[in-house]
């Protein structure tokens, strides 16, 4: 389905019909298994891609299983690694756009992002109490570039009330092969590789405390793609390479302007001030002419977060721009809301506007201590393949588009994860010192 | 049977004493603190002490300390 507005996007009437969040979950069938499995190992066997298995001996569902997450083919992978067992495992509610039935016999549940979903526990609990994997690709997201995103304490929490083994995969040059930022067209690389790790036994589980466990999933989960490829010289030369790097890496360095990096053929450059990097065929940056301020965009990205902090921790970070806004309902596609302003700031997100349908007035505020990070995307599909932010509230799903001249959603995915972290880093301190 | 005295009560041992006081009109997540795992848990703890079974559809309401109690005085 296409409109004006794009594809799977139509005007006019709101839906009634949601998404159905508590439908219970579906063994992936049977007779999907073959067809599946196969497919999957073709695509691994075109990278090469070895699934090496760690502490894994004897182990049979139930269990958790937290993967890393880069992009689509993270996938195959999974399913590769988990045969011949079935898991059951969350995505996101656009994913199932146009193809539900199938995303629901494949055994998935939908969620949406970075909701305090408890239904979505109670899936966990039921599938492991019926003997299956459940699967979490725990930061909710595609890496922005290469380098884990932030991973909830919730998942430490869950893993000791289950008290069932937990499998770390963690899959490297994902990243490499189809960047989050990049043209999705086909990357020819080979030697990625996947390692699947029991990293906790039950009575592993029943001798550490939550944040204990937490910590050792999240190093057992940390990847930094850019580095892998670089310390194992995997070679990758697709000659658009970093076309679209500029969408993460969006500050210059060199002469700290925002929203002027921009890319073309192998190369980063600066509008502003025209310095400009070559990504070369092993993931490293150099400069052009001059020092190389990061050999690694993942580093580059982490100073970027550095920037964003400071504004944060001063409190001047502040975000608005005119936008529209597309709902999504159901898995049938988005509706367009209208157009409208979105803030950001301190306080969290607001999205106000007027609907094209009848006028009336939308609104929807996200407190920013009850959202630890954000979902955006560079180009999106379904949205005429502009950047967008997804914002959700139990029972709805907004992209907002922003329509500001400059503005960068990984900007605003940084400033979300410091904003809470600022916010709840103040009110530990208070209830310390109200405490004595 | 004072539920909102016994929420308090819940809400103070589950979080070690992380919350002491609770207002009404406290968000469980953005107010309290509470992660989807803490709720997720506190719902199984309150299941048990009332014995009931919150239904899956009405988890989405309960989003305020007053939700839940409402909640509970109208089921338990």
């Amino acid at each position: 389905m296409k409109s004006e507005y794009g594809k799977y996007v139509r005007g006019g009437a709101p839906e009634t019909k949601k998404f159905d969040i508590n439908k219970p979950f579906v063994k992936t069938r049977a007779y999907l298994l073959p067809a599946v499995w196969a497919y999957c190992n073709i695509r691994r066997f075109h990278h090469l891609e070895k699934i090496e298995k760690i502490r894994m001996e004897g182990i049979k569902p139930p269990y958790i299983l937290l993967c890393n997450h880069n992009s689509f083919y993270d996938f195959y992978v999974m399913m590769c690694a988990i045969a011949p067992y079935r898991a059951i495992h969350p995505a996101a509610v656009d994913d199932y756009i146009g193809r539900e039935h199938l995303l629901r016999i494949a055994g998935t549940v939908p969620k949406r992002k970075y909701t305090a979903d408890i239904s979505l526990l109670r899936v966990a609990r039921q599938a492991l109490k019926e003997n299956q994997i459940f699967g979490i690709y725990a930061e909710a997201r595609y890496s922005l570039c290469g380098v884990t995103e932030v991973i909830p304490d919730a998942v430490g929490q869950l893993i000791k009330h289950q008290k069932v083994p937990v499998v770390v995969l963690n899959c490297k040059g994902h990243h490499i092969y189809d960047p989050f930022w990049g043209d999705h067209k086909k990357r020819f690389v080979t030697g990625l590789e996947a390692t699947m790790t029991q990293v906790l036994t039950p009575d592993e589980i029943k001798s550490l405390s939550a944040d204990e466990i937490s910590k050792k999933v999240k190093d057992a989960m940390y990847n930094d793609d850019f580095r892998w490829q670089s310390e194992n010289r995997v070679k990758m030369s697709y000659r658009k390479r970093a076309e679209g790097l500029h969408k993460v890496l969006y500050q210059c360095p060199h002469c700290m302007t925002e929203y002027k990096m921009n890319s073309k053929g192998t190369k980063i450059f600066c509008e502003h001030c025209g310095k400009s990097w070559t990504l070369n065929e092993y993931g490293e940056l150099v400069a052009d002419k001059g020092e190389t301020e990061f050999k690694f965009a993942s580093d580059w990205y982490k100073w970027e977060r550095e920037q964003v902090k400071k504004e944060v921790l001063a409190g001047t970070y502040y975000f608005e721009s005119d936008c529209h806004v597309n709902d999504l309902p159901n898995s049938k596609g988005y509706v367009r809301l209208g157009n409208g302003k979105i803030i950001h700031d301190m306080n969290g997100f607001r999205v106000t506007g007027i609907k094209d349908y009848d006028g009336k007035p939308f609104e929807m505020n996200i407190d920013a201590a009850g959202q630890y990070a954000v979902h955006v995307e560079y180009n999106y599909r379904f949205g005429q393949y502009k950047d967008c932010i997804d914002l959700n509230t139990l029972d709805d799903t907004w992209y907002v588009y922003p329509h500001a001249s400059e503005f960068s959603v990984t900007k605003i995915s940084l400033a979300t994860e410091e904003i809470y972290n600022e916010i709840w880093r103040k009110r530990n301190e208070e209830r310390i010192a109200a405490a004595k | 049977m004072d539920i909102r005295n016994d929420m308090l009560e819940m809400l103070r041992d589950y979080t070690d004493g992380r919350i002491t006081e609770v207002n009404p009109d406290d968000v469980l997540t953005s107010d309290l603190g509470l992660n989807s795992f803490e709720l997720f848990d506190m719902i199984c703890l309150i299941e048990e002490k009332y014995e009931i079974t919150i239904p899956d559809r009405v988890l989405p309401t309960l989003v305020t300390v007053k939700d839940v109690v409402e909640y509970l005085e109208a089921n338990v």
